[in-house]
């Protein structure tokens, strides 16, 4: 097994409130993970301590052998983990194709001279990044509104423009939360074959966390399960879906909620 | 010829031009609001006057030292006070501004103190003023559309998704902030050539304000709206002579103008283009024509 993430003992307390307890993972390389459970379980406090917005309480976090914690979220983003945000965060103001080339800041290998006086590196540079820029766009579908405002398109499409404004930035793992929240059955299962097209084509390991069940038995090689911060089952999706701790503490619930 | 007093005037807005374009980069840009520049142009006017009087230093000579004091001065304070909270970075640049005041006043015996700093050569012509303004809107409009202009404008909308695409916002913070302190220190120096005779007065707060509510007027993310409202709001004052006591009151009405009708400024998201005029005209046609379509 080709280990990309190493997650140990991880731990996170708010005030007295544990939201992550014991919580251990590893990723392997070219794989997609699930991260399921009720509303409230600490899938996204997971994510926020995977990228440094919260500093973990106990346990070790490793990307590739590198220690992830204690580092700023831009020195994680830079090492190589892309997310994008439950609670949408894009660039608003900006016109949908500055929000990807925004995040080309790796592509960008100019300095501040040659960017004063246009040379011919800056103008490779810029042209290539507008470039990978209009085909990430393509590649989502949003090839048609790149001159909108982010903050003018719908729901889902805006969940799309995060994904591709985290591609822009090349990383090799990708968490994604609740990509498909508002998404209707037909556009999830658009979503899944896209997921499945980006993480071949740019040879991506992805961590997801999402509550359209039918969307994560038909894409993840494996699954993790939380309740109230602890993991209460880790496996294949069959395992996950016979187990009887997650049918009675979330997949029951579920069930009820779509019913 | 132009008269010495149009002259006059054209070179006081070239001067308020370069500072501004340094505000413009940190509050217009980066989101970043400072009352402190007017004591980095302080600095970069007294450097230079002190440079040209005391060690006879040629005149560029005297303005890149003028810069070079301010952008050092401009990166240690905003590596003591950029990981503050927005409102408390201000109030630092505030305390700053007022410092560099009582410091020039205290070392009464290089800078004259509260008297002045007087015999400074007059090198500040109109041809080179209007060059380096000119220059100096360039390179920040080449900065503004380069990864470091995408980064400020990254850490002005939304610090969180900035730092989740690899973008180290303290650094980029740090930057608009020294490139601020080295504009105003250069407009610091030409004003100094230009005047010849520099009171700690003339770099008050109420300077740095100016500064501020003239981008602010013109317009978030807009180099050009800046540019022309510091030319508006400089012109203004002066052709009207006799409204000059009011000078607070006219530009404290153009900010609750301009907050009330147009909130995001003169120019705000825009850049003064052909492109973007056509695009105006367009719409606005297309306004009218659906208008007539109802009646
Ligand atoms: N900044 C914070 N301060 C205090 N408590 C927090 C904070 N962030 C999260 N929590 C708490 O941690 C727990 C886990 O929250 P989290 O957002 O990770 O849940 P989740 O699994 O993502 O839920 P959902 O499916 O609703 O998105 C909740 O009880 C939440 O109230
Ligand atoms: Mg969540």
């Amino acid at each position: 097994m080709n280990s990309i993430l190493s997650i140990k003992g991880l731990g996170k307390k708010f005030g007295g409130v544990c939201a992550v307890d014991e919580f251990s993972l590893e990723l392997e390389q070219g794989t997609i993970h699930g991260l399921i459970g009720p509303n409230g379980a600490g899938k996204t406090t997971i994510f926020n301590l995977m990228t440094g917005i919260y500093h973990p309480t106990a346990g070790t976090m490793a990307l590739r052998g590198t220690n992830l914690v204690g580092l700023g979220s831009y020195r994680i983003a830079q090492l190589g983990i892309g997310r994008t945000f439950q609670n949408i965060r894009l660039f608003t103001q900006l016109s949908v194709i500055d929000n990807v080339v925004m995040a080309s800041g790796v592509d960008a290998t100019y300095g501040m001279v040659d960017a004063i006086f246009k040379t011919r590196r800056y103008q490779r540079d810029e042209a290539k990044i507008r470039k990978r820029a209009r085909e990430l766009l393509d590649l989502l579908g949003l090839g048609g509104v790149s001159d909108e405002r982010a903050g003018a398109l719908p729901y889902g499409s805006q969940r799309k423009l995060e994904i591709a404004r985290a591609l822009a930035a090349r990383p090799v793992l990708l968490l994604l939360d609740e990509p498909a929240a508002g998404m209707n059955e037909e556009e999830s299962m658009e979503l899944v074959g896209f997921i499945r097209d980006v993480r071949k084509r740019f040879d991506l390991t992805v961590l997801l966390i999402e509550h359209h069940m039918s969307v994560v038995m038909e894409i993840c090689d494996r699954i993790t399960v939380l309740d109230f911060g602890k993991t209460i089952c880790n496996g294949i999706p069959k395992e996950v879906q016979a187990n009887r701790s997650v049918i009675d503490a979330y997949l029951g619930e579920t069930t009820d909620r779509e019913n | 010829m132009l008269s010495s007093y149009a002259q006059g005037l054209i070179i006081l807005v070239c001067i308020n031009v370069i500072a501004v374009t340094g505000v413009s980069l940190l509050t217009g840009f980066t989101g970043l609001f400072s009352f402190g520049n007017a004591g980095f142009m302080a600095l970069g006017a007294y450097v230079s006057a002190i440079a040209s009087v005391e060690l006879h230093a040629p005149f560029l000579v005297s303005l890149v030292a003028g810069v070079l004091v301010a952008a050092i001065i401009g990166f240690g304070l905003g590596r003591l006070t950029l990981g503050l909270r927005g409102d408390y970075f201000l109030i630092a640049t505030l305390g700053f501004g007022q410092v560099v005041q009582v410091l020039i006043e205290f070392f009464d015996k290089v800078t004259g103190g509260a008297r002045g700093f007087a015999n400074i050569p007059p090198k500040t012509t109109l041809w080179i003023a209007v060059v380096l303004a000119v220059g100096s809107v360039a390179v920040a409009a080449n900065l503004i559309h380069s990864k470091f202009g995408r980064n400020f404008t990254a850490v002005r909308e939304q610090e969180v998704a900035a730092e989740a695409v690899g973008i180290d916002t303290f650094r980029f913070k740090q930057m608009a902030f020294v490139l601020s302190a080295m504009f105003a220190g250069f407009a610091g120096g030409l004003f100094a050539h230009y005047y010849m005779y520099i009171v700690p007065k003339m770099f008050d707060i109420n300077e740095s304000a100016l500064f501020t509510i003239t981008v602010v007027v013109g317009g978030l993310a807009s180099l050009s709206g800046s540019v022309i409202s510091c030319v508006v709001l400089t012109l203004l004052p002066e052709l009207f002579r006799s409204l000059a006591s009011y000078r607070m009151l006219f530009y404290g009405m153009a900010v609750v103008a301009i907050i009330l009708i147009r909130p995001s400024g003169l120019m705000g998201y825009h850049e003064l283009s052909f492109g973007w005029i056509r695009e105006r005209m367009r719409a606005k046609r297309g306004k009218t024509a659906s208008k007539e379509r109802k009646t």
